[in-house]
């Protein structure tokens, strides 16, 4: 492989990674796709919380991995936070698979909204209008299913709607009654059998797992299956991308990479015409950081966003009409509520651009749900309380769960660097990051919840209560914002490096705003636009 | 929909591990002689223990007779068994002591090993003999922090260890019994959890491999037995 020139090599095999692979072999390239986890098969997917979510299955072990977190300018801390699933397929392999699309304003936030003292807002360099193909193509490739009609899409999903359970009728109702309107949102899970996989069979463990049916639309069993399939891919996983190379004439040449499972053993080398960067919008940033690339701006690892988050439960009696009696076997209700993307004027917010709340069935991990029962509220509850808890949630009751993902405005106080002392197991700088919500975003978030908390009295809550987690961190983006101003943005509206001319980041990295909806699937259509460019200036010998 | 908060073996951050690890070594250092385990001793203490009638001692792989009577009872008062199972008879401490050998939790042994030394010195008689209302009092106060009997006591990371306890004694009762706990599933049918569907691992090379969970059990195994 040393010796070899590849046409591209991607660092990152995620939604950006993947989709990227896929469109360039199959337009012919020769591709190089590192990942530093493992190629994890359906047949390796199973239902043990303990081993797939509580210990290090899909993310690095914060010992010997460690990310530094700063919140709210506290006392730096070792963490997980911030890493996504590392194994080929990324994030998308242990994601719910909620998917949106942005929408045009999200690409014209400055315009539309104005600035806001503290933030730094920024309009994309280009339009929903530009990325809209992209989306369809996404869809169809990838399959998601939706239901088009309630949406009032004019095209179809490739699928129908996943089916759901019947206590979803609860919050339609509901919000009716308090003047919104719920929809079933589309998810990245197959409803029927598509392009030779099978369809969802709805064991509810999603979100955290991989899916052993297939049934998930992840990189790993679509784009990158499908990049596989042409011949002209090379994947490489157990690569942990050490440096992006650059050569004499200042354009980039290669990717050095050590063999996760070797240590800091040997450094390998890929060489390519044109190096692509998709492994998430912290370790990218990490990357370009320590290789000293593409930073004649400063602002490599500025902007990190993520999605704001407002989240809570209702709990309903257990045995009545919506619920019925025994365990839940239907594990959706996947209502979403996106009548206040743009919060009316009424409610006075700082920033209008709210977001989408989501109302779903918790998840099934019963470690998890004891842990929260226990800590909600402060100290660790144990002894009879905690077991009373447990009976109320487990047995007396069933909980609908609601979560509001909102805008999180990039700003100063939240940024990717390297830190100063903390090495990793392969002797890298670890990423330190600063988080940090802007009260704007934050004022928004709590209108969300607000406004969540009334469709669960309208349906009849026993009781309610808010979880503390206020930014959710596995969906991030920024680090190197695209933008037609060299001196205000890292990447050009076609995902190139301003200064570097075949250097391109396909992740969320480039996006200059979020959104306000998991946006995972902008993440894939970009990838798919960016790679377009590419290709585009292949057939004309450009890379 | 979300499975976990913070991913990472108990999502402790790196530093809690340090203070764990580092302040646990130095209290078993610290421990007087006479606190040292020996099977004598505990058989002694073991008799004068209604709840232990009939019982016998037992140790695991890792914890000694000592250890395993007082992470037995400390679990058992975070999830008693008065309204139906609790942590004792899902056989929590046989699965804390397994986890134990785990290469991701085996740096946390010393911690355990020092709760344990903590717990049995914190009172007249080993934890496991006090009264039950002596045992939650213990309990709380280092939940809190404030077990304040002796120098290496309070050097003690009390509130970590408590945490560290609380989140296994958790797992124990609620994890598959792959692991060691949920005896006869009895954590799951106490919350009418439906059996999982898939409870086998890997049939490709990829988790052998892997750097992090080549330990991952790829056993299949009856329901409702060992």
């Amino acid at each position: 492989m040393a010796d070899e020139l590849f046409d591209a090599c991607i660092v990152g095999s995620g939604a950006g990674g993947g989709a990227m692979a896929y469109a360039l072999t199959r337009a012919g390239l020769r591709v190089a796709l590192l990942e530093k986890g493992p190629h994890y098969r359906d047949a390796d997917f199973f239902h043990d919380e303990l081993s797939v979510c509580r210990r290090s299955y899909f993310v690095p072990d914060p010992m010997k991995e460690p990310h530094v977190v700063v919140r709210d300018g506290g006392a730096p801390k070792t963490s997980s936070d911030g890493w996504i699933s590392c194994c080929v397929g990324g994030g998308t392999v242990h994601m719910s698979g909620f998917f949106f699309r942005m929408r045009p304003e999200d690409f014209t936030l400055r315009t539309r909204f104005g600035d806001v003292a503290g933030a730094n807002v920024a309009d994309w360099p280009f339009s929903y209008d530009e990325l809209a193909p992209y989306y369809d193509e996404v869809e169809r490739v990838i399959g998601v299913s939706g239901d088009a009609a309630a949406e009032g899409r004019s095209t179809p999903y490739p699928l129908g709607p996943i089916a759901t359970h019947p206590a979803g009728a609860l919050i339609d109702e509901a919000c009716q009654n308090t003047g919104m309107r719920a929809r079933q949102m589309a998810r990245a899970i197959l409803s029927a059998p598509y392009d030779g996989r099978a369809p969802c069979h709805y064991c509810g463990f999603c979100g955290s797992y991989g899916c052993e049916a297939g049934a998930k639309s992840s990189s790993a069993v679509t784009f990158v299956e499908k990049a596989l399939a042409t011949g002209n891919l090379t994947l490489s996983p157990f690569a942990m991308a050490t440096r992006v190379t650059k050569a004499k004439d200042g354009r980039v040449d290669g990717v050095s990479w050590i063999d996760a499972r070797e240590g800091k053993a040997k450094e390998n080398r890929t060489r390519a015409r044109v190096v692509i960067v998709a492994c998430s919008a912290v370790e990218t940033a990490r990357l370009l950081l320590i290789s000293e690339l593409a930073n004649g701006s400063g602002l490599v690892g500025k902007n990190l966003m993520f999605s704001t988050l407002s989240s809570g439960y209702g709990r309903f009696p257990v045995g009545d009409a919506h619920f019925g009696k025994g365990p839940l076997v239907m594990p959706f209700i996947d209502r979403a509520v996106d009548d206040f993307y743009v919060a009316p004027k009424e409610a006075g917010l700082p920033h209008a651009k709210a977001g989408t709340i989501l109302f779903l069935l918790p998840h099934k991990n019963p470690i998890f749900q004891a842990e929260k029962l226990a800590i909600t509220g402060g100290a660790p509850l144990f002894g009879a309380a905690l077991k009373a808890r447990m009976r109320r949630y487990f047995l007396e009751t069933r909980t609908v769960e609601w979560e509001a993902f909102g805008e999180f405005l990039p700003h100063g106080g939240s940024a990717v660097t390297l830190d100063p002392k903390v090495r990793d197991r392969f002797g890298l700088a670890a990423a330190r990051l600063e988080i940090a919500m802007h009260p704007a975003s934050l004022a928004a978030s709590d209108w969300l919840g607000k406004k969540a908390r009334t469709v669960l009295d309208a349906a009849g809550a026993l009781e309610q209560g808010t979880y503390d987690e206020r930014i959710y961190t596995v969906l991030q983006a920024g680090t190197a914002r695209m933008g037609k101003d060299p001196k205000t943005s890292v990447l050009d509206a076609t995902g190139r490096s301003h200064e570097i001319k075949n250097l391109y980041v396909a992740d969320s990295s480039g996006f200059p705003t979020s959104s306000g909806a998991p946006f995972t699937m902008t993440i894939m259509a970009n990838a798919l636009r960016v790679a377009s460019k590419v290709i585009e200036r292949g057939k004309k010998g450009e890379l | 929909m979300r499975g976990f908060e913070r991913p990472g073996p108990l999502r402790l951050d790196r530093r809690t591990w340090m203070k764990l690890m580092a302040a646990s070594t130095a209290y078993l250092a610290g421990c007087s002689k006479k606190s040292e385990p020996s099977s004598a001793s505990a058989s002694t203490s073991a008799s004068t223990h209604a709840s232990d009638a009939g019982s016998t001692l037992r140790r695991g792989k890792i914890l000694g007779f000592l250890e395993w009577r007082a992470i037995e009872a400390a679990s058992s008062r975070i999830l008693p068994s008065d309204d139906g199972p609790g942590a004792r008879e899902a056989e929590v401490t046989r699965f804390i002591d397994g986890q134990l050998m785990t290469p991701e939790l085996a740096p946390l042994t010393g911690a355990i090993m020092g709760l344990a030394r903590l717990l049995d010195a914190a009172g007249p008689k080993t934890f496991a003999d006090r009264a039950l209302a002596d045992q939650d009092a213990t309990l709380h106060a280092l939940a809190e922090g404030s077990l304040r009997f002796s120098p290496t006591a309070q050097a003690f990371p009390q509130r970590e260890a408590f945490r560290l306890l609380h989140t296994l004694t958790l797992e124990g009762f609620l994890s598959d019994p792959i692991h060691g706990g949920n005896e006869a599933m009895v954590g799951w049918k106490y919350i009418e959890f439906p059996t999982p569907t898939l409870r086998t691992a890997g049939a490709t090379d990829a988790h052998d491999a892997h750097d992090h969970h080549h330990h991952l059990p790829i056993v299949p195994i009856a329901p409702g037995g060992k």
